[in-house]
């Protein structure tokens, strides 16, 4: 957001009359001061995609949708945007990035129940620029509550401490759990110290 | 002293944090250097030998009694920190009449050059060499020597000051040449002029500092500095000065300290504290625009044809229907066909097209043959594009089809590239089989807001005015047309511009003010016939005749003779102008004469530097010549400086000595997300007078005709998959 503010900034000291349309400034101004709107997920919206989708959502970008292009034998899955990004979840969690302007990987994959593991270490890959770091996991609440993703539904809510203590850098990240079927419907991760939070809803066909 | 042990113990502290080098970036993001109060790179009040990397443009604010302080900033090189500082000097008047004064205060300008003459290394320092105040008025003139070695997380800065940075140790020079004693202020003047006999000499000072970068702070940074600036003769500190208004505060340490914080990438904010007793801060952005996405991140795609078998089916079933289709499917890509030829054995397509969204010739190229490779017959071997700006042909480049699937697999752009041919051709729609139908005369319009920007006055930093502007094409024949652009005022301040002419120049340029002030309403920027023919291949001219810039009207025209591989390029112009009312609408003033030159264009392909030459006879009547010097990137910026020389002498040029500045121009799709050709040009001069000016008729050839050099189009090849 603040790099809009800066292009406009620039826009405002360095233009003259060259044709600046009001079309292409319009939305500048406004995702420099109220953000992108965000991508809505109606029951319509659901239904139309012939595959499992996310909608993935950067701070106050604007929501895109990432389809399912694939599932290993591990049950990673991997995400990918019409912009040639890629996300690999584990169970809900983002273990590995492509395409982003700060990427990630774990190298040891994440066991897939790690919201009730308690606490575990695992080494992490931050990418641009490159360093190994270990990221501490741990598990600080689990509540039951009602999550309104298309209908209400009942989940556990986990909250996971994600701490690197090489970079004093520690956020808390969120996972709902469908009580029924145990997989992810929604999350809140901190990915990589360089970026914005991340909102996933999960929409699967299967 | 005990202050001084505190800072010690501190700098001990800080520097003692010793982190894995790859964790580095992490614990000291966004780590570029920062911005003194002076307006360039360096401390809190002293330089360093710090630079940004090629394609930056950098604004700088500070605010450090009685200075404010505006500079624009431009790194055509990465040795090389060019800048511009406006000054508002608060302890002193406007002019050296009260009356006239009123409560302004003085304003100004200043020209800074900044060298490095050699990177940092391992084990060695950064050094560089600094101009302040290299050709203004004088008031903080000085040169520098500076070395700056990271170690650890501290940037260590020393260096050596003469000028204003000069203190009472002798000067060193003196024994190489005794002309080095003395440091001479040129009085005798109107200012602005070079002064080099004045350089390095005169007492000598000394100043150090440390920028220290604090570890997981989110790239906040400590400074301190020894200040060797001598603040009893700097800027206005002689009470006699008809000028002065009050004295400042004395310095009561040499010792200042401050802090920086980068609120990302592109904007940092400061405080400090100076000379014992001053509070200081500001802000500045900086923005490289020689990257794609400097700003912000491109999202414009191709799109892909939809079931491309079935177009080519299509496509096959008759001619008509090849170039009927080629129309539509580069029409709705923006690429609009203008007449089309496929061979006998219809083996292979000619395409002549016109286009107005792309600055990369290498994207275009790619977009449209990609699209014309998925939708034409597939016995089509070979694609043969024309591109036309203004009804002339620049280049034509031709390409076996198999090649552009063949290397789109990691994009292997340079492998395609030794498969292009480049040919050169004068454009004769007649003599294509494919003509499409096109109603002239049409008229092609838009209305957008506009921003008129006057930066840099005497009268203050920024005046500006919001207007509408109503934008107009009518196409009467190919090649011939009437250009438009009128605006009607919104909003403005330039009722608070003062500033009058003193030039004794006939006034084409310095009436600025009165032209803003009286068309403030609405006026006609331009409005003009524009007729473009190419005689033979490589022979473009010109004719164009109406109101052809904001303060003249006339006739008169251009040529150029310009080849697709030869880096030089030769043209001349002559026009017949008169000078238009300050109302900008039709009316008309008494001046008139007649203008012209011959240009000669050389594009060296190593540096990428654009040396433009212009020689002849100057809008006031005066004769000599113009050199432009600028650095162009593939993603359209252009960085360059200018100087002229003409037959006038220095007093009838008035302030300022002779013509120089310092433009950019920036690409509007950098500060958007979409591609566009436009620019945003930018230039700044220490003041705007008569002597050498030059008339700015729309749709300069060498412009016009940019794809026609092949080190153009080559350097943009990597493009052509994007």
């Amino acid at each position: 957001m603040i790099k809009l503010a800066v292009s406009l900034i620039f826009l405002m000291l360095i233009s003259s009359c060259k044709g600046i349309s009001y079309q292409q400034v319009y939305p500048l101004i406004k995702a420099a001061t109220i953000g992108s709107p965000d991508l809505i997920i109606t029951q319509d919206l659901a239904n139309s995609q012939e595959f499992s989708f996310i909608k993935a959502r950067f701070g106050k970008g604007p929501g895109v949708i990432m389809v399912l292009v694939a599932v290993d034998d591990s049950n990673i899955y991997q995400w990918a945007s019409a912009d040639e990004e890629m996300l690999y979840t584990l169970n809900g969690k983002v273990i590995r990035s492509y395409g982003l302007p700060y990427n990630i990987s774990y190298l040891r994959n994440i066991s897939p129940g790690f919201y009730s593991q308690g606490e575990f270490n695992t080494t992490l890959r931050l990418m641009n620029p490159n360093a190994y770091v270990t990221n501490n996991l741990i598990s600080i609440s689990e509540e039951v509550e009602i999550l309104n993703i298309l209908n209400p539904i009942k989940v556990k809510k986990y909250i996971i401490k994600s701490t690197i203590n090489e970079l004093n850098w520690s956020r808390e990240n969120i996972y709902y759990v469908d009580i029924n079927t145990n997989s992810v419907l929604k999350t809140t991760q901190y990915l990589h110290p360089n970026l914005p939070k991340l909102d996933i809803e999960f929409y699967l066909k299967f | 002293m005990h202050l001084h042990r505190y800072w010690l113990l501190l700098i001990f502290i800080l520097s003692s944090y010793e982190v894995k080098s790859d964790l580095s970036d992490y614990i000291y993001p966004k780590s570029s250097p920062s911005y003194s109060n002076y307006g360039t790179i360096g401390l809190i009040q002293m330089p360093t030998a710090r630079s940004l990397s090629a394609g930056t443009v950098a604004f700088s604010w500070s605010d450090n009694k009685p200075y404010q302080r505006g500079s624009i900033l431009a790194y055509p090189f990465r040795w090389l920190e060019a800048s511009y500082q406006y000054t508002d000097m608060e302890n002193a008047l406007y002019s050296d009449v009260a009356a006239f004064s009123g409560d302004q205060t003085y304003k100004d300008k200043s020209f800074d050059a900044k060298f490095i003459i050699m990177m940092e290394t391992k084990n060695l320092p950064a050094v560089a060499i600094g101009f302040r105040d290299l050709a203004g008025s004088g008031y903080f003139s000085s040169e520098y020597i500076v070395a700056t070695k990271k170690i650890k997380n501290i940037d260590y800065t020393f260096g050596l000051g003469w000028g204003y940075l000069g203190e009472d140790y002798g000067n060193p020079l003196i024994r190489i040449d005794e002309g080095f004693r003395e440091r001479t202020l040129v009085s005798d003047t109107a200012g602005g002029e070079f002064n080099p006999g004045t350089y390095f000499s005169g007492p000598m000072g000394a100043f150090a500092g440390i920028e220290v970068y604090i570890p997981n702070a989110k790239g906040l940074r400590f400074k301190l500095e020894y200040d060797a600036t001598n603040y009893d003769t700097e800027g206005f500190s002689d009470s006699s000065n008809p000028f002065f208004l009050y004295d400042i505060d004395p310095q009561e340490t040499k010792i200042n300290f401050g802090f920086v914080y980068p609120v990302n990438d592109s904007f940092q904010v400061k405080l400090g504290y100076t000379k014992g007793n001053t509070l200081s801060f500001g802000f500045s952005l900086k923005a490289n625009f020689a990257k794609k996405n400097s700003l912000i991140k491109m999202n414009d795609p191709r799109v892909p044809t939809p079931n491309p078998d079935q177009w080519k089916d299509a496509a096959e079933l008759r001619k008509l229907n090849t170039y009927r289709i080629a129309l539509n499917r580069m029409g709705r890509k923006r690429f609009y066909l203008q007449t089309a030829s496929i061979n006998d054995d219809e083996t292979e397509i000619e395409i002549a097209y016109t286009q107005s969204k792309y600055i990369s010739a290498g994207r275009a190229t790619g977009r449209i043959l990609r699209t014309l490779d998925e939708v034409m017959p597939r016995n089509i071997e070979t694609f043969k594009l024309t591109n036309l700006n203004g009804n002339v042909a620049t280049t034509t480049i031709e390409i076996p089809r198999a090649s552009i699937s063949r290397y789109e697999p990691g994009n292997n752009t340079e492998l395609l590239k030794r498969e292009v041919k480049l040919t050169e051709k004068a454009y004769r729609p007649k003599k294509y089989k494919y003509q499409p139908d096109d109603t002239l005369p049409k008229n092609l319009w838009k209305i957008t807001p506009a921003i008129r920007s006057q930066v840099g006055g005497p009268d203050g930093f920024y005046f500006g005015e919001l207007a509408l502007a109503y934008h107009s094409e009518l196409i009467l024949t190919k090649g011939f047309s009437l250009t438009t652009v009128a605006t009607l005022g919104l909003y403005d301040t330039f009722g608070d511009l003062q500033q009058s002419s003193d030039s004794i120049l006939p006034h084409v340029r310095t009436d600025i003010v009165q032209y803003l002030k009286s068309s403030r309403k609405g006026h006609i920027r331009h409005s003009a016939f524009n007729w473009f023919s190419q005689p033979s291949k490589n022979l473009y001219t010109k004719i164009s005749g109406g109101i052809l810039e904001e303060m003249f009207t006339g006739i008169g025209g251009e040529v150029l003779y310009r080849k697709t591989f030869s880096n030089f390029a030769i043209g001349a112009e002559l026009w017949a102008i008169q000078q238009r009312d300050y109302r900008m609408l039709f009316q008309l003033r008494d001046y008139k004469t007649t203008t012209g030159h011959i240009n000669i264009y050389y594009e060296e392909p190593i540096s990428k530097l654009v040396f433009s030459l212009k020689g002849g006879k100057f809008m006031a009547g005066d004769s000599g010549i113009n050199i432009d010097v600028a650095r162009k990137w593939p993603s359209g910026l252009r960085m360059g400086v200018f100087m002229s020389r003409t037959d006038i002498s220095e007093q009838e040029f008035g302030e300022g000595s002779f013509d120089k500045g310092f433009y950019f121009n920036i690409p509007i799709e950098s500060l958007f997300g979409t591609f566009q050709r436009g620019m945003t040009p930018f230039g700044l001069r220490p003041i705007t007078r008569d002597g050498a000016a030059v008339l700015n008729h729309p749709f300069r050839l060498y412009g016009l005709t940019d794809w026609k050099s092949a080190q153009t189009i080559f350097e943009t090849w990597e493009d052509f998959y994007d």
